[in-house]
């Protein structure tokens, strides 16, 4: 058996290095396997070094590098495809979560919301990750990686910005106009640039980019369901002819409460304008509050404000400073129904949580209830 | 992956055994406990009466993927300067054999249904 020596070992060593297995196991393999076959060589050995190269030669076909690729290749492809099992399989789980998610919330049964949530989080953060590192593995060139990664963060955060805005989570808009802008004013014409490079590309690169550009559109005419300018004010034009009805029917008032000159009807006139000032006043708080100015009525300002916004905020009971106008209102009212004051009582308790513009138009009515009451009363 | 096997009297194509050389590992290592990559090409090429011989290019890409995937465990040997790696068969790994062994019996089966052949009758040189 022929005996190598450490002068020998250090030379295979260097030489399988040089010849590029970087791998440390690697190496000691190839090494040990090529010792055992010049141990065990039957035909002597003249020149140690031919030998070795001989023996060294059966390891690959071209280049000795071979073998570590190929090690590195069976490794990765392994990891490679359970990879993409995995992206299949979270693919599916989430775009089928998210389908029964939204079956689920047409029909108006529990657990809707989960499937939808589960379905884009799977989406957006396991789904499209993988499928990125996936197709990187690939190799794309130059532009095209740029895209593959410009194309991957703006997936996300489309997804995400949905999820954001159905849960009603903050930042879901600058997500989505990232999203969709980043597609129609980055993706979209690095997309063309790259596809422009070879002819038969160039038809299905412009319909693509069309695709893009009208599926942003599309999705943006869908958020745009908020109630048009028009449809906002006309609850205030409701209040303006309540208004003008409530002042002539006033009128008519003062004439019949005027026409009586005795003690009483002295009274009823000075119950009378107590109730209106007090009105006057509360409308007025209501509408500087509402329209956030100081001062004088200001119609124009008024209208700025958003008539279908609750009032409950406006009148807290706790605040005695903001609901000062609303007690004056009661005891006007108080004044008029003296003990029988059932209705009072309701108008404070009915004034919360109603619509601004319903409220101005409550008010005119319980101040003509108690004219009404005032002018029978004996 | 390239397979060679070199057979000195029936040469038998790469592609035929490619998918076979996890099973021949693992089988070999369930039966012998442990054994290091030369010792693996000899005993294959003493079973088959050479007429399978793994090449080494073939064989550590193999090994070390399998090592990798959990079917395998390693030891460490010194012999002076040198380093003997054994391999031994894990638990998965034994597993897995049955499961390859099978699996090949079958197949082994099926292409004798599908390709018409009488065992019996085929004599191989």
């Amino acid at each position: 058996m022929y005996r190598i020596s450490n002068e020998q070992i250090d030379y295979m060593l260097q030489q399988i290095t040089d010849q590029g297995i970087s791998d440390a196991g690697l190496r000691d393999s190839i090494l040990d396997h090529v010792c055992c076959l010049i141990e065990n060589s039957k035909e002597p050995i003249a020149d140690f070094e031919i030998c070795f190269q001989s023996y060294l030669k059966k390891f690959y076909q071209n280049k000795l590098e071979e073998i570590e690729v190929e090690t590195h290749l069976l490794i990765t492809f392994k990891h490679y495809y359970q990879m993409k099992k995995f992206m299949l399989l979270s693919g599916i789980a989430g775009a089928g979560m998210l389908v029964f998610g939204n079956i689920f919330k047409f029909m108006h049964w529990p657990g809707a919301s989960i499937f939808i949530l589960l379905g884009i989080l799977l989406l957006s953060l396991l789904f499209i990750p993988l499928l990125f590192f996936i197709k990187l593995k690939e190799n794309p060139m130059g532009t095209q990686r740029w895209l593959l990664g410009i194309g991957t963060i703006l997936a996300v955060s489309f997804c995400l910005s949905v999820l954001f805005k159905i849960m009603h989570w903050p930042y879901a808009n600058i997500l989505g106009n990232i999203s969709t802008f980043g597609a129609i004013l980055v993706f979209a014409p690095l997309y063309l640039v790259n596809s422009f490079k070879s002819k038969d590309q160039q038809t299905n690169a412009i319909i693509t980019v069309v695709l893009i550009v009208a599926a942003a559109g599309m999705l943006y005419s869908l958020t745009a369901t908020r109630l048009s300018h028009s449809l906002q004010e006309s609850p205030w034009l409701v209040v303006q002819q309540n208004e003008k009805s409530t002042a002539q029917f006033k009128d008519y008032c003062n004439h019949i409460l005027g026409s009586d000159s005795s003690e009483i009807g002295k009274q009823k006139m000075a119950k009378y304008y107590g109730l209106n000032q007090s009105a006057v006043a509360l409308k007025n708080y209501l509408y500087q509050s509402m329209a956030k100015t100081e001062g004088t009525f200001q119609v124009e300002t008024l209208f700025e404000s958003n008539p279908n916004d609750l009032v409950t905020s406006k009148l807290m009971p706790t605040d005695q400073t903001q609901a000062k106008e609303l007690i004056k209102f009661e005891q006007s009212l108080n004044q008029i129904y003296g003990n029988n004051n059932k209705n009072a009582t309701w108008a404070k308790t009915t004034l919360f949580g109603m619509r601004n513009s319903d409220i101005f138009m409550l008010i005119n009515d319980i101040e003509k209830e108690a004219l009404v009451y005032l002018m029978e009363e004996k | 992956m390239f397979v060679a096997v070199k057979t000195k009297t029936m040469l038998y194509s790469s592609e035929l055994i490619k998918g076979t050389l996890r099973t021949i590992i693992l089988k070999l290592l369930c039966d012998q406990q442990k054994m290091y990559g030369y010792e693996i090409t000899q005993k294959v090429k003493d079973l088959t009466k050479n007429r399978i011989q793994l090449t080494e290019g073939a064989l550590y890409p193999t090994l070390h993927a399998m090592e990798n995937e959990g079917l395998l465990t390693t030891e460490v040997e010194y012999i002076g300067k040198r380093v003997r790696k054994y391999y031994s068969v894990s638990k998965n790994g034994k597993e897995k054999a049955s499961e390859k062994i099978n699996e090949f019996a079958q197949f082994m089966e099926t292409m004798r249904v599908l390709l018409n052949l009488d065992l019996n009758t085929l004599k191989v040189q």
